[in-house]
């Protein structure tokens, strides 16, 4: 099976790297004396590294090998199928729409996390009375499980929910919210509400990395507490942004498994997104498709991550 | 401070923040202590149709701890799925931690050769979805004879690669003369990793724990494909249909299923906080701090 | 917060011990505790069937003699052809047994019965009468006001008698000397038998000194007479496991109705009767405490089966297994509803083993992706295992819902949606021409439809409509919803519309498809509706079309005939060529085909096999009456049903064979159209707008 042969691809792949190692160890022990501390020290790092980089090339990589491999095979005959499966993602109308729909949730979701919990991040870290209280408040949303987040969520949006009952008080006509394009801003909430907490206590400790002495300088040459923010706070937190803002991507995934409970296999259009689709994919057993979209995806994520390394990690 | 009145308008809207978050938590209580009658009556509009709008009162009108008796008494399935979630939780936030910590410390300090490029791929692989994988991970998981065991879902969790990045990130923040002081002083790379590093990086890791034990504790997908026998599910497999007459049963296991993970928070945060001072507190007020 | 954390840990700790997953370690403390001269050893009891004597149909008694033989007597429900046999290897084989005659009873006699000794004795609901014997005379026992005799049996000189009185169980044991009676108290003793009441259990036996008493029911429970003392011989859950073998491989292995057991003195060996509830027919099972067989670590063969949900080919599995024990069958049904597991999940989950080569070998179809199935590969060509046959089979359907071509998926059994009404309205072919009478007859002030019928109207005329073909025709679906529209208002009284039950309405009928259908027969039986448009699912249905054509003159015909005479087919059986043992799976379809597993009885849809029908119950000569049906709501109304003719079930078979045109019922596409539907005839949303909403959600899903 082709997977074998994948698997074996792997293995050598692994042996080759393995021969580098052991050159690069004889070299280093070669040059031990010569140098001083320096490179040596860096295989140590890869110690540190080894165990778990073996676990993750066997459970991670190897099944993500796989994955970009059925994007260029047939699904059931595996014969190679080129480009084709490409095309045909490409060409299709549902995988066009999740697609915008994803990018318009993480479009619009990612950046009103990432500014709402740095607006609320430096107050609190200022301190404010209480302010154990509210972080604590913030972060209690991420411990509710999916289940019972989707249960409120029938309970508060449903056609006869609490909010519907609300507007009737006041004379305003509700809908079932979850079934029109209201379903976009309820899932965004639920995005934000969850993952507020977190990124709050993430900025918390970002921002008590900044010595406070330049602020204080900053104060004294008699700069606003704007100009402060945006100068001097913001430049020395993009590592924290880069970190903030993966995390937030990765949990804009999460907000698939609501969705899915709340609306089903066919939400509404508004919610109706990739992950729905290789679901759906995966059920009619079109796994080339679904392969062939994830990479796409997959992709376009990680040129998107890159650019941000590049930006703000520095280096 | 200075601005009194600012600060009581932030006050105000923290304290509305907050409750607005905290508010489902209130809503899931008392569920759970209302009788299933009284649970059944308030939902009625949204699960079973009819007229009129769900209605809620913040205390019972006659609490009960009948729902929770039920779901721990007579459900006997139910300490079993919990005590397998503590196992399935336990096991991969240690191996996280013997497996994962290194590794984000050898990543964060250490220059070796394509430290970049296997960085970036610990990044990829936090980015595929279950869905598209699943197939492959079955594969995978056929391949070593784990389908069924423990093992299927422990072994991939722990060389999960989000809690090395996380924590990765903190270490980076750790300045660099702190280590090499450390080594002039005689220390090896290993005692610098247990002596420096650790206590530093404390408030990176217990967030990334804190952050994966939710992720373990609530993992639907992967204990539905991989164990086929119902004595190893978790508790986030237990979800009883929800109709207006289970919703009691339902706020009761929700009830449940969160409160491990709210003492990990409260007890976390205890940790966090300290951590967080901590490291900020040691080292010189140097502007060189920052190593990014 | 550290202690709390322990405290929970330690609280989930403990229970874990009690679940049930280890049933023979439990019952180790059960067993042992009691009895001093029980053999001590292996606690493992094997249960073997054990050939009856032959000739004997059914088992009317069960006893350990003293001297070691096992006394068994056979007879018929009325005790005639009664023979009685002896036996001295333990069960093995038979001989005629020299036995006395049973005493005569004034009442119905209930059992018939030996003693240790052999001496007979029977007993009625109220009365028991011992034989006489060497140097003791009859004896007759009677029983209290309310009390009725349920079980019996002497040993020695002891009676016991368990009695039934106002539905609780109660042992009398009565000494023969002195005819003494007193009642058992033990309060132990009265929950076990108060549970074996509820279980169908409630026999009793002696162990030939007369010392211990023995009770099945759920388990088999010991009282010790001596010492007034009561325990397990069998514990529950073990008898459990031991009757109803195979219930982890999904299949229903029920042994049956126990009429009769003896335990041996010394306990290791137990005799049981069962008898099925249908048949006449015993069958002996001998329980043996002893190591646990070897052979049971052969590696059988096995044949999984799978289904989404319940399905019928349970009770044929259950059958095949037992005509091939050689193989080992299991059931696996996807998606109980029970845990959180959804329809989604299971068919992702079973589809993740299909790809790994993991699958079950056979599949039944229904709400499983089947066309993607077949499209891709997966599903095994059934062509010559089922062409041959073809005149024994209803071939149409199976070939026209193969769309014509080589057989993947086999419909196995199916139901037809019709039309009643009077001339004019089963001579329509569409649904204009539908609306045209519709609208003729509407005003002679009998509704056309029954209210209630037009929910499941309305999706009968969806899935026999051509709305939905390679995409959905959007104008043809407004079209669709406005005749519904029209049929509102003309079949609803006033007022109606809004008091309609929730439980009623299309969206329901759409989940519960292909399950059953509303009945508007007597509706027009009755003259409160012109006509109907319903489904015939069985026999039974047909045989209440009958009346409606034989007396009030109406007709039934195929509904939208125009785009083809349409079925619906039920239980699609497919063979997956990803299994690991496809001649297995063909040879259980092989044997489905054969149609034995169809007893004579009733069958929920129309099976493909053709002679069925003609051996049902339903049918005889002289169609004879089988009694009135009436509705719920006004049961004095009745209408009698009679059986078919043969004349009368050819003309019905080749309207059967006329059907040419399966409906392709996908669930998603019926569960938008029909909530739209919904909106549109209750809640007031317009046509146009109703059908492009469903439209742009089905779109999406067929443009996947």
């Amino acid at each position: 099976m082709s997977f074998c042969a994948v698997r074996k691809c792997v293995r050598k792949m692994i042996m080759k790297y393995e021969m580098e190692i052991k050159k690069m160890v004889s070299l280093y022990y070669f040059r031990l004396s010569a140098a001083r501390g320096g490179r040596s020290r860096d295989r140590w790092g890869l110690a540190f590294v080894l165990p778990s980089l073996a676990g993750v090339l066997a459970f991670y990589v190897l099944p993500y090998l796989d994955v970009i491999r059925r994007a260029f095979v047939r699904t059931m005959t595996g014969e190679f199928a080129g480009l084709s499966n490409f095309r045909q993602v490409l060409g299709n109308p549902a995988f066009c729409l999740a697609a915008a729909n994803t990018a318009r949730m993480m479009g619009v979701s990612v950046p009103i996390l990432v500014v709402c919990s740095l607006m609320l991040a430096v107050p609190l870290q200022k301190g404010i009375q209480g302010g154990t209280w509210y972080k604590s408040g913030l972060l209690i949303p991420m411990a509710i499980p999916a289940a019972s987040v989707v249960l409120l969520w029938q309970c508060i949006f449903a056609r006869q929910g609490f909010l519907n009952g609300l507007l009737h008080l006041f004379g305003i006509p509700g809908t079932d919210w979850m079934n029109t394009g209201y379903a976009f801003a309820i899932l965004v909430f639920s995005y934000v509400w969850k993952n507020l907490g977190y990124s709050v206590i993430l900025w918390i400790a970002a921002l008590e990395g900044i010595p406070a002495e330049i602020h204080e300088a900053a104060r004294i040459d008699g700069a606003g507490e704007w100009v402060i923010f945006f100068r001097i706070t913001v430049p020395n937190l993009f590592s924290a942004f880069f970190t903030i803002t993966v995390l937030s991507l990765i949990n804009s995934f999460k907000v698939f498994r609501e969705a899915y409970l709340v609306a089903g296999d066919y939400p509404d259009e508004s919610i109706y997104m990739l992950q729905h689709l290789f679901n759906n994919w995966y059920r009619n057993l079109d796994v080339d498709k679904m392969a062939a979209g994830a990479v796409l995806s997959g992709a376009v994520l990680l040129a998107l991550v890159s650019l941000f390394w590049k930006r703000w990690e520095g280096k | 401070m200075r601005f009194k009145k600012g600060h009581v308008i932030l006050r105000v809207f923290l304290g509305v923040l907050a409750f607005v978050c905290c508010y489902p938590i209130i809503f899931l209580l008392t569920g759970a202590f209302m009788g299933q009658g009284e649970a059944a009556e308030n939902l009625r509009p949204v699960f079973a149709g009819g007229e009129g709008f769900a209605a809620w009162s913040l205390i019972p009108f006659q609490p009960t701890f009948r729902s929770c008796v039920e779901l721990i008494f007579d459900t006997p399935d139910f300490f079993v799925m919990f005590w397998n979630s503590m196992k399935i939780t336990g096991g991969i936030l240690a191996g996280q931690a013997l497996f994962g910590i290194p590794a984000a410390w050898g990543f964060a300090r250490y220059r070796f050769r394509f430290h970049r490029g296997l960085f970036f791929l610990y990044i990829a692989m936090m980015m595929m979805p279950f869905q598209v994988m699943m197939l492959s991970d079955y594969l995978v998981i056929k391949q070593m004879n784990l389908m069924d065991t423990m093992g299927a879902i422990l072994l991939p969790g722990i060389f999960s690669t989000l809690p090395v990045f996380i924590i990765c990130q903190f270490f980076k923040e750790i300045p660099e003369e702190l280590l090499e002081a450390a080594r002039i002083d005689g220390a090896g790379e290993g005692d610098i990793f247990f002596r420096v590093g650790l206590p530093l990086g404390k408030a990176g890791i217990i967030s990334a724990m804190v952050l994966q034990f939710l992720e373990c504790w609530n993992m639907l997908e992967q204990p539905m494909a991989f164990f086929k026998t119902p004595s190893l599910w978790p508790l986030s497999m237990f979800q009883p249909q929800i109709t207006a007459e289970t919703a009691g049963t339902a706020f009761a296991a929700s009830v449940f299923a969160l409160l491990p993970a709210i003492w990990v928070f409260l007890a976390g945060h205890e940790f966090l906080e300290q951590g967080i001072q901590g490291y900020y507190s040691r080292g010189s007020a140097s502007a060189g701090r920052h190593t990014g | 917060m550290v202690l709390l954390g322990i405290a929970v840990a330690m609280c989930s700790c403990t229970p874990r011990g009690g679940d049930g997953a280890q049933g023979k370690e439990i019952q180790e403390g059960k067993n042992s505790g009691d009895s001093d001269h029980a053999p001590s050893g292996e606690h493992v009891w094997n249960l073997t069937e054990l050939p009856k004597p032959e000739s004997a149909v059914r088992v009317t008694s069960l006893k350990y003699l003293s001297d070691g033989a096992v006394r068994i007597s056979t007879g018929d429900a009325h005790f005639e052809h009664a023979a009685v046999m002896d036996s001295r290897d333990g069960g093995r084989s038979w001989e005629a047994a020299d036995a006395a005659t049973s005493p005569e009873l004034e009442d119905e006699v209930i059992g018939k019965y030996y003693s240790a000794k052999g001496v007979p004795f029977a007993y009625s609901s109220m009365e028991l009468i011992l034989s006489a014997d060497s140097g003791t005379e009859e004896k007759t026992v009677r029983m209290e006001e309310g009390e009725t005799i349920f079980s019996a049996d002497v040993s020695a000189d002891t009676l016991a008698v368990l009695v039934l009185e106002e539905m609780q169980f109660h042992l009398k044991i009565y000494d023969l000397q002195t005819m003494e009676c007193r009642y058992l108290e033990d309060p132990e003793l009265s929950e076990f038998l108060a549970r074996a009441a509820d279980h169908a259990g409630g026999q009793i036996s002696l162990d030939s000194q007369g010392n211990f008493l023995y009770i099945e029911g759920t388990g088999i429970g010991r009282y010790d007479l001596t010492q007034d003392r009561f325990g397990y011989l069998i514990g529950e859950e073990l008898y459990d496991e031991l009757i109803n073998p195979n219930q982890e491989n999904g299949l229903i292995h029920d042994l049956g109705i126990r009429d009769h057991f003896a335990v041996k003195d010394g306990e290791d060996q137990v005799l049981l009767s069962v008898s099925s509830p249908v048949s006449e027919q015993s069958k002996l099972y001998l329980l043996e405490r002893g190591a646990p067989k070897e052979e049971k670590q052969v590696q059988k063969e096995k044949l999984r089966i799978y289904s989404l949900k319940e399905s019928a080919i349970r009770q044929a599995a259950t059958l095949f297994q037992e005509k091939y024990p050689e193989l080992e069958v299991t059931f696996e049904i996807g998606c109980t509803g029970g845990n959180g597991v959804t329809l989604q999940d299971a068919i992702r989950t079973l589809n993740t083993e299909l790809m790994a080569g993991e699958g079950p070998d056979i599949l039944i179809l229904d709400g499983l992706p089947a066309d993607s199935y077949a499209k891709k590969g997966m599903l095994e060509d059934l062509t010559d295992l089922v062409e041959p046959d073809k005149e024994n089979y209803f071939y149409n359907i199976i070939s026209a819902y193969n769309g014509g071509e080589r057989i993947y998926q086999m419909p196995l059994e199916f139901c037809v949606p019709v039309i009643l009404g009077d001339a004019d309205t089963v001579a329509v072919k569409n649904r204009r021409e539908l609306m045209e009478v519709l609208r003729k007859k509407a005003g002679t002030g009998i509704p056309f439809m029954v209210s209630k019928n037009i929910s499941e109207a309305a999706l009968e005329l969806f899935i026999t409509s051509d709305i939905v073909g390679e995409t959905i025709n959007e104008v043809k679906l407004a079209d669709y919803y406005r005749d519904l529209d029209t049929i509102a208002d003309l079949c609803f009284s006033d007022g109606e519309r809004d008091l309609f039950p929730v439980g009623d309405k299309m969206a329901y009928w759409a989940e519960q498809y292909p399950g059953v259908g509303f009945c508007p027969e007597l509706d027009l039986y009755f003259g409160e509706a012109q006509a109907g448009i319903t489904r015939i699912e069985a026999l039974w249905d047909y045989m209440k079309i009958l009346p409606l054509c034989r007396e009030k003159g109406l007709s039934y015909q195929y509904l939208n005939r125009e785009n083809g005479n349409y079925f619906i087919a039920v239980s699609v059986l497919g063979i997956s060529s990803g299994g690991k043992n496809p001649d297995a799976a063909k040879q259980f379809l092989r044997f489905y085909l054969s149609g034995e597993t169809y007893g004579d009885g009733a069958y929920p849809y129309f099976p493909v096999i053709r002679e069925l029908a003609a051996g049902s119950r339903y049918v005889s000569e002289e169609g004879e009456s089988v009694g009135g049906t009436s509705r719920k709501h006004t049961p004095d109304q009745t209408m009698d049903m009679y059986k078919l003719t043969p004349a009368e079930l050819k003309d019905f078979t080749a309207f059967l064979d006329g059907l040419d045109t399966p409906v392709k019922d996908d669930a998603v596409v019926m569960q938008k159209v029909m909530e739209q539907a919904e909106a549109c005839l209750f809640k007031g949303k317009d046509p146009e707008s109703a059908a492009a909403d469903a439209c742009r959600e089905v779109n999406l899903y067929l443009s996947e």
